[in-house]
Formats: C-alpha cells, sequence, structure tokens
C-alpha cells in the first residue's frame, strides 16, 4: 500500500500521527491532480515519483514546522513528545531518538528504505545520486546508528533493543 | 530487484532489522479507515465534486447548479401533487349516497326545528279567516263603487 508506506516516512520524520495522515492525504491529492492534469510524465517510474512527491512534502512541512517553532522560541522535539502513539509505543523510543543524531539526507535514505519500502535503485532515481554513493551513505547512516544505540545502551547499562 | 541484490549486504544486521521492524509499525499504526480517507481526499479535491453537505464552507451542495436544479424539480413535483391532492379533498367524496345522506338529515333537522317553533305559537287560524272576509268585503264594496260610477256616467 502506497498510502501507508508514506505515512510511515511521514510520521517517522514529524512525529505526529495526525499530521503524518494529513500530509499523505495532500500527497495523494497532489499525485492525483497532477496525473489528472497530465504532468506525469516519468512512465515506469511511478514509485520513484510518487515517493519524491512525498519527500518534498515532508521537507515543506518541516520548513514550516521550524519557522514556527523559531517564532515561539520551542523546538520540534516538543511536538514529537506530544503524539499519544508515540507515549504508548515505547519499543523504538531509542531507535527514534538515535535517527535523529542522523544528517538531513542521511535520515532521508534511511527512511525511504525501511519506511518507504523503495529499492536502492528507486531511491537513486528519486534523490538522483549515482547508487555506489548512496549504498555507502546508507552503510555510514547505519554505522551512525548503530553507535548512538549502543552508547545509548552502554549509559543505560541495558541490553541493546531487540 | 529483492533487498539481497541491492545491496542489503552493505549495512545487514541488527540496525538494519531493527529499522525494518520500525518501518513495519509506523505502516501498521493508521486504523483499518486510512486508506478510505486518503481516497475520500481524493476523490473530494480532484476526481468528483463534493458530496451533498449541509454545513458551510466550498463544498456547499447549493453552490451546484445540477443540485440545485435537481432539487427544484423535485420541489416542484411534490407541490402539483400536493395541490391535486388538496383540491380532490376540497371537492367533497364523489360517492352520491353520502350527499343524500347528508341532505336528509339536514331536512329533518329542519323540519325538527320548524315543529318546535310551532309548538310555542298562537293559533293564527281564525285572524285567517277574518282576514279572508275582510277581502272579499273590500272587493264587493270597490265593485258596487264602479257599478255606481257607470251608472252615473251613462246618466249625464
Amino acid at each position: 500500500m502506497y498510502s501507508r508506506r508514506v505515512f510511515a516516512m511521514a510520521r517517522s520524520r514529524l512525529g505526529s500521527t495526525d499530521l503524518a495522515e494529513e500530509i499523505t492525504q495532500s500527497v495523494f491529492v497532489t499525485v492525483a491532480r497532477k496525473v489528472t492534469g497530465g504532468e506525469y510524465e516519468e512512465s515506469g517510474r511511478f514509485e520513484a515519483w510518487l515517493f519524491r512527491v512525498a519527500m518534498n512534502r515532508i521537507r515543506d512541512e518541516i520548513r514550516r514546522q521550524r519557522r514556527s517553532t523559531v517564532e515561539s522560541n520551542g523546538h520540534i522535539g516538543d511536538l514529537i513528545a506530544q503524539d499519544p502513539v508515540e507515549r504508548v509505543d515505547e519499543r523504538f523510543g531509542v531507535l527514534r531518538a538515535a535517527l535523529e543524531e542522523l544528517s538531513e539526507r542521511d535520515r532521508e535514505i534511511i527512511e525511504l528504505r525501511h519506511h518507504g519500502q523503495l529499492s536502492f535503485r528507486e531511491i537513486a532515481d528519486l534523490t538522483g545520486e549515482p547508487m555506489g554513493t548512496l549504498l555507502a551513505r546508507h552503510h555510514r547512516a547505519l554505522r551512525k546508528l548503530r553507535a548512538v544505540l549502543e552508547s545509548d545502551a552502554s549509559e543505560n547499562e541495558m541490553e541493546p533493543l531487540r | 530487484m529483492s533487498r539481497e541484490e541491492d545491496g542489503r549486504e552493505i549495512g545487514a544486521g541488527e540496525t538494519e532489522r531493527m529499522l525494518d521492524a520500525l518501518g513495519n509499525a509506523e505502516r501498521g499504526l493508521p486504523d483499518a479507515g486510512f486508506e478510505q480517507r486518503v481516497m475520500d481526499a481524493v476523490c473530494e479535491q480532484v476526481l468528483a465534486p463534493a458530496p451533498i453537505r449541509f454545513e458551510r464552507g466550498g463544498g456547499a451542495w447549493w453552490r451546484d447548479p445540477m443540485l440545485v436544479g435537481a432539487a427544484a424539480s423535485i420541489a416542484i413535483v411534490i407541490g402539483v401533487v400536493g395541490m391535486l391532492w388538496l383540491s380532490g379533498l376540497s371537492a367533497g367524496p364523489s360517492v352520491h349516497g353520502d350527499v343524500v345522506i347528508t341532505a336528509a338529515e339536514e331536512v329533518e333537522a329542519f323540519v325538527e326545528t320548524v315543529a318546535w317553533l310551532e309548538e310555542g305559537l298562537p293559533d293564527f287560524a281564525p285572524l285567517e279567516e277574518q282576514a279572508e272576509a275582510i277581502g272579499e268585503a273590500t272587493e264587493t264594496l270597490l265593485d258596487e263603487a264602479a257599478q255606481v260610477l257607470l251608472e252615473g256616467e251613462e246618466s249625464i
């Protein structure tokens, strides 16, 4: 289901279930408008195109949130902490926190790959990066995540999350 | 393209499995109506006119000429049928028996009322006889007067 994959990416990045659903609806409305308006010209690469639209929409929302949090002297973490699902499902809390440590581009690749379930070739199409660069970036992002998780586990004297 | 083919071996390990599990959990978060809501949003904003809703806003049904026309046609048909039905009621039932029964009851009630009034009235029969006698006497006097006048003229 494309819609759940887009939702998962949006929620991972924005931390809010309601906002992720709103973004998902907005993405599919945009895609439908473009398709019915004859703006879809990437025959055979629909999935990459769809997720590019989604990624751009998520980026716009992040920029909007940053502007509003700067204006209110807050930070995005406050918004994330308000999500009830986030509080209920603490299984992945450490991993989510570790994702926050990644750079914007590394995080996008991780989320496109594991939340959006895109292949590396599709991610390469979408981002315009060469496959080798992409694989290296993904590998580096995983190492960073592992390091954050291990450091967190040793700080809390707990076993790594499974 | 499978994940094994496209580079999974590079980052294979516990972290990647955890990320896959996180992705699965995120994709499973929306309720069963999620896809329908997405579809509704697309239909409402792109593929089809807004459904009939009675709230204020851009999707108001009365802004659609087709719906307004349909509503007006239905109202006219209902009005005509209503008028025909009401006119049928005011003309009364078409069965003559009902009318006869109603008229007979009215006559009977009228006769009863007259009889009741007559019970309280004096006897006018002698007065009527006297009036007839006066009338006859008056006619006799007039005839006699006319005869006298004729005789007078002839003598002159």
